[in-house]
């Protein structure tokens, strides 16, 4: 691999321990994947449980970190400043808010955005087209590739903080034009998609993902209308159910202009027609049964943005959530500080809402109070963990905001959309 | 004993008995990494355990926190001591870099088809070479009960 002279001194451990090894880590990994050099990267966004001993030592002398760099989510339901409110068990959290403190010094140290969410592009982490990133977490990466344009693999937790740590990428994968067109087609065009919800965007994203795997993908006959909070319910099951980096909106995405663009004019490997018969039956994995009792509503995967918040706070409005429901609300915690400006957060907290910067989805352990046996949720992504970790302790119903906030009020689930 | 060739990705030399598994691997969901135990996905090699193993794997698959997976199974012993992949793939070369394990991958035979579970192997990392014994053709030079696993010598 060909290095510059900065990289050079890097390897060489000019800029401490932990910048060495990170960089040894890279030049060894993007060999492995025929990468000639490394690229300087715009952002980073990483995660937030990383193990503390491997965290210090990836950062050991290092004093500021090499890109402008987010942090993702609490996990495990851990928020310290929301995790004994929405009632989870406190004594797993109370370890990790040990770990929490050592690493916010470290944060502070290398100059991390203390965002804590996962949609950092909603709150200052903003590449643009053709920019190399590297950002933590399967449906961001998604995003970023997509809707924005910057250039992102599929990094994994560690190869992500290292490039935080040294602002370099290996060149490979996507950031390649020739790794970033369509292999998989999903045609729409027998749906009216201005007319579709953002759940059923959500189930039509599960069902991309489930077909899709790991391949890139291209969505066909999406309307231009649509606009980005329907998009994200759209984009971000397709990393759930697959393992898919890039899926190009024909049309709407910045480098799908049309279909030929998306697929790099070839013919699709494999193709999916979706239709009124197809979203029913994906619509039909995560339901109730009119009249169940609602137990828990999450909202906020991925994280809610503000419109999302005064959606919330506009149908909770001189309502309360009963006493035998709850409802957490999962956003960044710099949406929820303009939510309290607009009094979005009052109206939601007077009803009895808890505001969370946990990942909704309950990952890695679904630590979900044990009273709890139904959820309602506007996410296939939450549907999807939540069943999954919980091995079907807790059954999940996806419906629209409006549905589940019905369901936090009244305790009765009405139906999905 | 047979001897494959292919590339070395992660460096060493290491020995120890195959585990080998003919879907692609999930680091986060197919093992316990508090027991290095193989789940269900893995057939009929479900409840077995990787740890102290030579892992022989098509890829690997899943969750983007694999890495953290396997840094937390190696903790407790549980972790394997070396990969053999028919072709490496991100997960796979992060998950044996952040525990410092050999790789290897692109070999002149189809590894997963060669390699049985319980063979003895011995990985020559810089020779960029495999050898693959039969269990009962080895195990009297190792002195070894079955629960063997190799100690990396070089790397």
């Amino acid at each position: 691999m060909i290095l510059s002279k900065e990289e050079k001194a890097m390897v060489a451990g000019k800029y401490g321990p932990g910048m060495q090894s990170c960089i040894s880590f890279l030049i060894k990994y993007g060999e492995a994947f025929g990468a000639d050099r490394l690229v300087g990267v715009a952002s980073a966004h990483v995660y937030n449980a990383f193990p503390l001993d491997l965290l210090e030592k990836m950062t050991e002398g290092v004093d500021r970190a090499g890109t402008f760099t987010t942090i993702h989510p609490f996990m495990s339901l851990c928020d310290p400043t929301a995790y004994e409110k929405m009632g989870v068990v406190g004594e797993q959290c109370a370890k990790q808010n040990d770990d929490h403190l050592k690493r916010k010094e470290i944060y502070d140290r290398l100059g991390f955005f203390q965002t804590y969410t996962c949609v950092p592009m909603l709150v200052g982490n903003f590449p643009i087209k053709g920019d190399y990133v590297s950002w933590f977490g399967s449906s961001t990466q998604l995003f970023v590739n997509s809707i924005i344009g910057a250039r992102q693999n599929r990094d994994g937790a560690v190869v992500n903080m290292a490039i935080a740590v040294t602002g370099r990428a290996p060149n490979c994968g996507l950031f390649l034009d020739e790794n970033r067109k369509a292999e998989v087609l999903i045609d729409l065009k027998d749906l009216d998609t201005t007319s579709l919800t953002a759940s059923e965007f959500s189930a039509i994203g599960y069902e991309i993902g489930s077909f899709a795997q790991d391949k890139n993908v291209a969505v066909n006959g999406l309307s231009r209308s649509i606009g980005l909070d329907k998009l994200k319910y759209l984009l971000h099951p397709i990393s759930t159910s697959g393992a898919v980096s890039i899926c190009h909106l024909v049309g709407i995405t910045t480098e799908a202009p049309d279909l030929d663009a998306a697929l790099g004019n070839r013919a699709p490997k494999k193709k999916m027609d979706m239709g009124l018969e197809e979203l029913a039956k994906a619509k039909a994995k995560f339901q109730f049964e009119k009249g169940t009792h609602v137990d828990l509503v999450i909202l906020g995967c991925p994280h809610c943005s503000i419109q999302e918040l005064r959606e919330i706070a506009g149908i909770l409005k001189n309502s309360r959530i009963g006493s035998n429901q709850r409802l957490w609300v999962g956003t960044a915690h710099q949406l929820y500080d303009l939510a309290v400006t607009m009094g979005y957060a009052e109206t939601i907290e007077n009803a009895n809402g808890v505001f969370s910067r946990a990942c909704m989805a309950t990952i890695p352990d679904c630590a979900i109070p044990a009273d709890v046996q139904t959820v309602a949720t506007n996410s296939f992504k939450t549907a999807h963990y939540i069943s999954a970790i919980s091995k079907g302790r807790i059954r999940v119903a996806v419906g629209e905001i409006e549905s589940c906030i019905t369901a936090a009020i009244r305790g009765a689930w009405e139906g999905g959309s | 004993m047979i001897e494959i060739s292919g590339r070395t990705v992660n460096g060493g030399d290491i020995e120890g008995k195959a585990v080998v598994l003919q879907a692609p691997f999930n680091f986060t969901g197919d093992f316990d990494p508090k027991t290095g135990i193989l789940g269900p996905a893995a057939k009929e090699l479900s409840g077995k355990s990787i740890g102290g193993m030579i892992l022989v794997i098509p890829g690997a698959k899943g969750a983007v926190t694999a890495a953290i997976a396997l840094f937390h199974a190696k903790k407790t012993g549980n972790a394997p001591i070396g990969i053999l992949c028919r072709k490496a793939d991100p997960i796979t070369v992060e998950c044996a870099m952040v525990i410092d394990i050999p790789v290897m991958d692109s070999f002149d035979k189809e590894v997963v088809d060669i390699i049985k579970t319980g063979d003895y192997v011995r990985i020559l990392g810089a020779k960029g070479i495999v050898e693959v014994y039969d269990w009962a053709e080895k195990v009297p030079d190792l002195k070894a009960n079955s629960e063997y696993a190799g100690n990396r010598t070089s790397s």
